[in-house]
């Protein structure tokens, strides 16, 4: 993945200077205790992989702070055919010795890591916000990320008509991705009160083919908004595309377009960045509001990042103002950190369900018995003069 | 393999009758009658644990199998063991050519007594002491992580992380079968059974598929409620779709998932959930069928069933055996065992007449059966009839 504007290009100046610092201030593991292994499942079509690379490996310098047996991570991905991902995580859990597996944001691929972890009980933590994922049962897995369908739920509160349901319109990806998303703003758009209209979506192709028919079906189908539902550049490149055709009704999307790849695929073009006021995107209240662990990430990040401002009505300055792909895998290796240290010498799939709570650069690390997060989502709009909360409804 | 003879198969049928015609029904609330009811299955009286300290390499076995011939075989983390006639375990490793050292599961070819073996990289053939491996990359294997294995007339099937693989041994042709080829909805296929002419693929996410191979069929069993997480309907259909494993036998299909148990036969579909049915745990994980009865391992124990009585094998907090008994309509029969399964996490049974074989993270098991309550031999069979 190419940093493609200067914002994101900044971006990583700033956090390959906090890798080497944080590099520095990591205490030497102990020589007669061998680390314990991390598996970092990234594909190379994973779109979020620098993201996802970046916060883990920040991850793994914060947990590695802190007392304990040191950790170590072992990133594996190779181009391949289909299914190459089980493959993958085979070598990080057998060959590597990974205690612990961390599964992107693909859906296939995660699939592909349960079904390892379901034969050798290793414990895995998903970035993936299909719902499918924590539906496979497996009691030594989690989500870490919020569902797709409660973010869609999340938005759907806030969507408005004056006269009638509002009509929304997927902008999915093509295949299985896409068809797990819809089926997840389905199951949203099901019981969203106020009611509301899910239009016929559009499946979106790889970047490589022509977006402009699509967008003029989009156009066509006149929807009320269009649910931005692609990985973060795809969605930023689709955004460009339906602006360029003219299109002015709103946009909304999930949490992961809070992304320097989103921003940067809009394209640094005024009328785009202009035009993208009205965005909608569920963010976890982490994303706004001060913690110690968010704030520990935002330093190792060092980023231009949003100041804590502590009230949730409050505009943020940037247009992303939290990469929350990079917070999400930061957040999963300090938690597999404390899941490895606390098991000790215990089998770690003991430790599950987590029953603890820790606090995490998205917010508090907490989830449900079938290991879902547990998420308090705010939605997130920008406007011109900033990024605000608009649900909840701020208190006046 | 694990079924009675064809010959037999009716007689056996007639005995479960007679059983169940004599099965008595004391009224409600009525004490534990002093003599129980007898159990269409033999009781496991003891276990003989084998770990590295009997010379295993691996701690971690992932499947057990007795062939036609007799022999052993133990698929463990760490290579495929052949239990030999002094007790001993020969290990079988990548270095002699198993395509990977994590052996997942294994079956037997009844025409030839070839050993199918399903690895995490690779398919191997043990035939005769040769050895040959199968991979993506050298064959049509579709994948290489191979989670079932089963032959069927001239065909191997193996069920992979991204298709159904089927070996020809004439012509050594290969067929892959997933979800653009067929009805599958996920290509992620963890277990596969042949079943007379029909093949039974278990898939993770996509429930049960059945295919003619001589029609070109393919049929899917889909848990009609579509919720993961709750059987909203009993009996219904399967009880989740995401299948860990399923097995058959003389027209039954059983299948295990992570939030319960099914089973279809010609009544239709029967489902069992922890709490509400004796089932041990919703984690099921694997099954062996056999004369009727189901062996299932989960990961607190085995569950063993023929849908009417049951009994568990699960161990204390302080490691103790423990066997619980469920008779239709009669108080639980509690008792502490002198000896217990190696570990909780059962991923692979073998039970024949003689004796039940257990393949844990911990170990492996031998279940050596109370000698008052056999599996029905043949003999007996004659005898009743």
């Amino acid at each position: 993945m190419r940093p493609t504007g200067p914002f994101a290009r900044r971006w990583l100046r700033a956090a390959t200077l906090a890798l080497a610092l944080a590099g520095v201030a990591s205490p030497q593991p102990a020589p007669n205790r061998p680390p314990l292994k991390l598996g970092l499942l990234l594909p190379p079509a994973e779109p979020e992989a620098q993201s996802i690379r970046r916060g883990a490996e920040l991850g793994l310098a914060a947990a590695n702070r802190e007392p304990g047996v040191p950790l170590d991570l072992v990133v594996r991905g190779q181009p391949g055919q289909w299914g190459t991902e089980g493959d993958d995580a085979v070598v990080l859990a057998l060959d590597e010795g990974a205690a612990a597996l961390i599964a992107p944001t693909t859906g296939a691929a995660v699939h592909q890591a349960l079904q390892v972890a379901g034969r050798t009980r290793l414990p895995v933590v998903s970035l993936c916000s299909d719902s499918s994922v924590t539906s496979a049962g497996l009691p030594w897995a989690i989500r870490i990320a919020p569902r797709t369908d409660a973010e869609a739920a999340a938005i759907f509160a806030v969507l408005r008509h004056p006269t009638r349901p509002p009509r929304c319109l997927p902008a999915v990806p093509t295949d299985r991705p896409g068809r797990e998303i819809l089926h997840d703003l389905e199951t949203a758009a099901a019981t969203a009160t106020p009611d509301l209209q899910l239009l016929k979506p559009v499946h979106v192709p790889p970047p490589a083919e022509d977006l402009g028919a699509l967008a003029r079906d989009v156009l066509a189908a006149n929807p009320d908004v269009v649910l931005l539902w692609l990985e973060p550049a795809a969605s930023g490149r689709f955004a460009r595309q339906l602006a360029q055709l003219g299109y002015r009704g709103r946009l909304a999307g999930h949490s992961r377009l809070l992304a320097p790849s989103f921003f940067a695929a809009l394209g640094t073009a005024l009328p785009a960045r202009r035009w993208v006021h009205g965005l909608l995107v569920p963010a976890p209240l982490a994303a706004t509001r001060s913690n110690p662990a968010r704030d520990d990430f935002l330093r190792a990040c060092s980023a231009p990042l949003a100041p804590p401002t502590g009230e949730s009505a409050s505009p943020l300055n940037t247009p992303a103002p939290f990469d929350l792909g990079a917070a999400l895998a930061y957040d999963a290796v300090r938690l597999l950190a404390d899941v490895l240290r606390r098991a000790g010498e215990r089998p770690p799939y003991r430790e599950f369900p987590l029953q603890h709570t820790m606090p995490g650069a998205t917010g508090p690390l907490a989830f449900d018995p079938a290991g879902n997060r547990q998420w308090e989502l705010e939605v997130l709009e920008w406007r011109p003069d900033g990024v605000r909360v608009v649900h909840p409804q701020p208190r006046p | 393999m694990n079924s009675a003879p064809p010959a037999l198969r009716p007689f056996a049928l007639a005995l479960g009758l007679v059983a169940l015609v004599a099965w008595p029904s004391p009224p409600a609330g009525a004490a534990a009658p002093a003599d129980h009811s007898p159990l269409p299955f033999p009781l496991i009286e003891r276990f003989e644990n084998y770990g590295q300290a009997e010379g295993m390499p691996s701690a971690k076995v992932h499947s057990v199998f007795k062939t036609s011939d007799g022999r052993l075989w133990v698929g463990t983390w760490n290579g495929l063991l052949l239990r030999e006639a002094d007790g001993r375990f020969r290990r079988i490793g990548p270095e002699d050519g198993l395509s990977h050292e994590m052996v997942l599961c294994l079956a037997e070819d009844p025409t030839t007594g070839d050993l199918w073996i399903g690895t995490m990289r690779g398919l191997t053939k043990y035939s005769g002491g040769r050895i040959t491996a199968y991979t993506q990359t050298n064959s049509g294997l579709p994948n290489n992580v191979v989670y079932g294995v089963d032959v069927l007339g001239d065909t191997v099937w193996a069920a992979t992380a991204a298709g159904t693989g089927a070996l020809n041994l004439k012509t050594g042709a290969w067929k892959l079968y997933d979800h653009t080829n067929t009805v599958m909805h996920e290509p992620w296929c963890y277990s596969i059974k042949g079943a007379q002419h029909l093949v039974y693929i278990g898939v993770w996410g996509g429930g049960i598929i059945e295919h003619d191979p001589k029609l070109g069929s393919f049929k899917e069993y889909r848990d009609p409620d579509r919720d993961f997480h709750y059987d909203l309907v009993p009996d219904d259909g399967p009880i989740n779709d995401i299948t860990s494993w399923l097995s058959w036998e003389d027209g039954v299909l059983w299948q295990c998932t992570y939030f319960g148990f099914s089973r279809r036969d010609h009544r239709g579909w029967k489902t069992w959930i922890e709490g509400k049915s004796p089932l041990l745990s919703n984690f099921t994980q694997f099954v062996w069928p056999h004369r009727g009865v189901a062996w299932i391992g989960t990961d607190r124990g085995a569950s063993v069933t023929d849908g009417n009585a049951w009994a568990n094998y699960s161990l204390t907090d302080s490691g103790e055996g423990l066997i619980e008994v469920h008779r239709p309509n009669q108080p639980v029969e509690r008792r502490v065992l002198a000896t217990a399964l190696a570990n909780g996490f059962v991923l692979g049974i073998h039970v024949d007449d003689r004796e039940a074989w257990f393949a844990t993270s911990r170990g492996l098991s031998r279940g050596v059966f109370a000698a008052d309550n056999p599996y029905q031999r043949p003999a007996t069979v004659a005898e009743v009839r």
